[in-house]
């Protein structure tokens, strides 16, 4: 077997080596360094080229087929009329978004998507925090509590709702009956404010242990002589915990608090699951919307427009927090 | 080894791979089987085995084989499956079965062949009164007919007399007896009527039943609408039905009936296999159809039903036509709804056979006293019920008020075009 690289690599080495070498300088990703690898490639042999745009092609191809293609007949048939009661459908411009934002439904759904996301966010990390050092605690059985925190997550979210339906349910369910006992008495998925609040808590109730986890696994990495030096010089376990666990972690909890409020905005299951999106449209959210429009009022220009809107929404969010993590990162 | 990778080898190769393809696709699409045509009917799997038999018939009698096909259990869902399909000029079925707000979508879309009359006479001359209203509005457009119906449901009005009697009580027959037997049953924790009303769906139902017996027409949000509307709201306000049936599916109704918290409800054919299911709790007092209470405008109910169509693009188009004008003669179809509950119609020749016991008598009782009224028609009927849905809810839970309710139900109705 020929060494078939040796000569590849010794022709491209000069040039590309240097740029590279001078690449290492820039930080990565950069305009610079990407110009520099573009021209690397370039001087490398045409056989070397074609063989690896071969290699790359079937993830390519696939990637082209899932995501951009999609994406980019989304974008278009949200400028249509397309459903399925128009055989041949044709451009409407801004007409199906100009609808959205005139409909009172689907302005308040804009308004609890985000609601959602927030809240549901800030209360998965505050309490998956407190989870986090709990679990770091040293106890007895801790690997089995580890292993029974962990399983709401394990509970497709589809599976979940339907139970909090149940759980949650006027009259019957376990949630009211048991603050019935203390007089306590709470319409939770047929009064509107409350039937927001029940799907936030179901939502809580299946993402903390994620979350959980993840900052367990910061804490983990806290060294035990900082425990030790805090503990040297007085400090009890509540200050040790805010002036040194929590800043610590706080890369943690805001990278999970980003990903959380972007993949949370995304959320369907729970509310088709627990209410429809009732009582009337109060626990509606674009995800939702864009799935009842497409499949039960076969609306696909209107369907499609949510689903940019939404789109446009986690673009804002990953683009404002991506800039902050820079600064941040530029920062420290 | 060398990997030589050249512009030649690759278009070879790639050539080879389309023409693989291409072959293994047309190897798959045979139309054929056993020399004699074969054509493909989508209807839902529970029914097979219970039509095979008269299927089996009309293969001996023509020679056209049948494959029984699963199809969606909703309408929303056959056309999610099949608008693209449509779209691309293909049809994987040559026969369909589609509801009512699927049949209207398909036909607005063009995608439906016409039935002639050929294949439609022996069928519109068995249709009683009001099953022949429902296919006018439902299945005829510009003077061809694109869909028969073999299935024709109506919500029944199910009553627990042995509940009623034991408090000194009958079944009510009008809106006000409603209220009188809430009173009556109140202070024993006992509503006087539920239905499930939860979304998606349900609401629609409800109101619609409603707003029948009150005369509206709810896509119009009329002066019917908003009684029927304002009737629900009352009777949730006052403690006569349950307001958590807003969050209800069919089988929370049930179950709410069947332990004795319904003193009536409104409920689809199939409670009718349902209720002697729970043995324990069931007596032939305890699930008693009872007529529809009267509204304003009368005792009403609405029916809509399943039915058979012939897609354009289907690759049978012929025997399909056979298949749908042998399936639908009288004498199958009495065969056909003896064999199965989803093929029960209110055609003359069936209620006429079997209009004796059980759920046909039921059937021909709400038939012959003029109960039924049509599905309320809309050419976008999925979007439009979506939109009822909504609304009622927002009104039912106070979200808004009457005089709103009914603004945004005209106007959003009427921005469907």
């Amino acid at each position: 077997m020929t060494n078939s690289t040796t000569p590849v690599a010794a022709n491209a080495s000069s040039d590309a080596a240097a740029a590279t070498a001078a690449s290492l300088h820039e930080s990565r990703f950069s305009v610079r360094w990407g110009v520099a690898r573009v021209l690397g490639w370039m001087r490398l042999p045409k056989n070397f080229v074609l063989l690896g745009l071969i290699l790359l092609a079937p993830a390519l191809i696939l990637r082209i087929f899932t995501s951009v293609y999609p994406f980019f007949a989304t974008a278009w048939t949200s400028f249509t009329n397309s459903s399925a009661y128009v055989a041949e459908p044709h451009f409407v411009g801004f007409e199906n978004y100009v609808a959205i934002f005139d409909n009172p439904s689907s302005r308040s759904a804009l308004i609890f998507t985000i609601t959602f996301a927030v809240v549901s966010t800030a209360l998965e990390l505050v309490i998956g925090f407190g989870l986090a050092l709990l679990l770091n605690a040293r106890f007895r059985l801790r690997g089995l509590g580890r292993a029974l925190v962990l399983l709401p997550w394990a509970i497709p979210a589809i599976v979940s709702a339907l139970g909090f339906r149940f759980i949650f349910a006027d009259g019957s369910g376990l949630v009211p009956t048991f603050l019935a006992w203390f007089g306590v008495d709470i319409a939770w998925l047929t009064d509107p404010f409350w039937a927001q609040v029940a799907v936030i808590l179901a939502n809580v109730w299946r993402s903390v242990p994620f979350i959980a986890f993840v900052v367990l696994a910061g804490l983990q990495g806290v060294p035990d002589e900082l425990y030790e030096a805090a503990r040297v010089d007085g400090a009890g376990w509540w200050r040790t915990h805010l002036q040194i666990v929590l800043p610590l972690v706080m890369p943690v909890l805001i990278t999970m608090g980003v990903f959380m409020v972007i993949f949370q905005i995304g959320t369907f299951d729970t509310i088709l699951g627990m209410t429809g999106g009732g009582p009337g449209s109060a626990t509606q959210v674009i995800p939702y919307l864009a799935y009842q429009d497409a499949f039960i009022g076969l609306n696909y220009g209107r369907s499609s427009a949510l689903a940019m809107i939404l789109f446009l929404i986690v673009l804002a969010v990953g683009v404002i927090a991506l800039g902050r993590f820079r600064r941040a990162e530029v920062e420290s | 080894m060398r990997i030589t990778a050249t512009r030649r080898g690759i278009a070879i190769g790639g050539a080879l791979a389309l023409t693989a393809g291409t072959l293994a696709g047309c190897a798959a699409g045979g139309e054929e089987s056993g020399g004699g045509v074969e054509i493909t009917y989508a209807v839902q799997a529970f029914s097979h085995d219970a039509i095979r038999p008269i299927v089996d018939e009309f293969t001996a009698e023509t020679g056209i084989t049948v494959k029984l096909e699963s199809g969606p259990s909703s309408g929303a869902d056959l056309l999610t499956q099949l608008v693209p399909a449509f779209n691309s000029g293909t049809s994987p079925y040559d026969v369909i079965d589609a509801d009512d707000p699927a049949g209207a979508a398909l036909v607005a879309g063009g995608w439906l062949e016409p039935l002639g009359d050929d294949v439609t006479g022996a069928y519109l001359d068995d249709l009683s009164e009001g099953m022949a209203e429902s296919h006018e509005l439902w299945n005829v457009a510009d003077g061809n007919t694109y869909r028969l119906y073999h299935n024709y449901e109506l919500g029944y009005s199910w009553a627990n007399e042995q509940l009623l009697s034991a408090h000194g009580l009958t079944a009510p027959t009008t809106w006000d007896e409603i209220e009188q037997v809430g009173e009556a049953l109140k202070p024993e924790g006992i509503y006087a009527f539920g239905d499930a009303a939860s979304k998606p769906g349900l609401t629609f139902v409800y109101l619609a039943y409603l707003a029948a017996q009150a005369g509206g027409d709810i896509y119009a949000a009329d002066s019917g609408t908003r009684e029927a509307f304002e009737f629900a709201k009352e009777l949730i306000d006052k403690g006569y039905s349950p307001k958590d049936a807003l969050t209800w599916t069919y089988d929370q109704s049930n179950a709410a009936y069947m332990s004795d918290q319904l003193a009536t409800m409104r409920q689809w054919t199939f409670f009718n296999d349902v209720a002697p299911g729970n043995a324990e709790w069931y007596a032939a007092d305890k699930a008693v159809i009872v007529d529809p209470p009267a509204g304003p405008a009368g005792a009403k109910t609405w029916a809509g039903g399943w039915g058979m169509a012939v897609p354009k693009s289907a690759k049978n188009k012929d025997a399909a036509m056979k298949f749908v004008e042998w399936m639908n003669q009288p004498e199958h179809a009495v065969e056909l709804a003896t064999a199965s509950s989803f093929f029960v119609t209110a055609r003359t020749s069936v209620l006429s056979e079997l209009g004796d016991d059980g759920i046909v008598a039921a059937l021909k009782h709400y038939a012959d006293s003029g109960f039924i009224v049509p599905r309320p028609y809309h050419p976008q009927a999925a979007q439009a019920e979506t939109i009822v849905d909504d609304i009622g809810q927002s009104y039912l839970t106070g979200q808004m008020d009457i005089d709103e309710a009914m603004m945004q139900l005209k106007s959003q109705v009427e921005a469907l075009g």
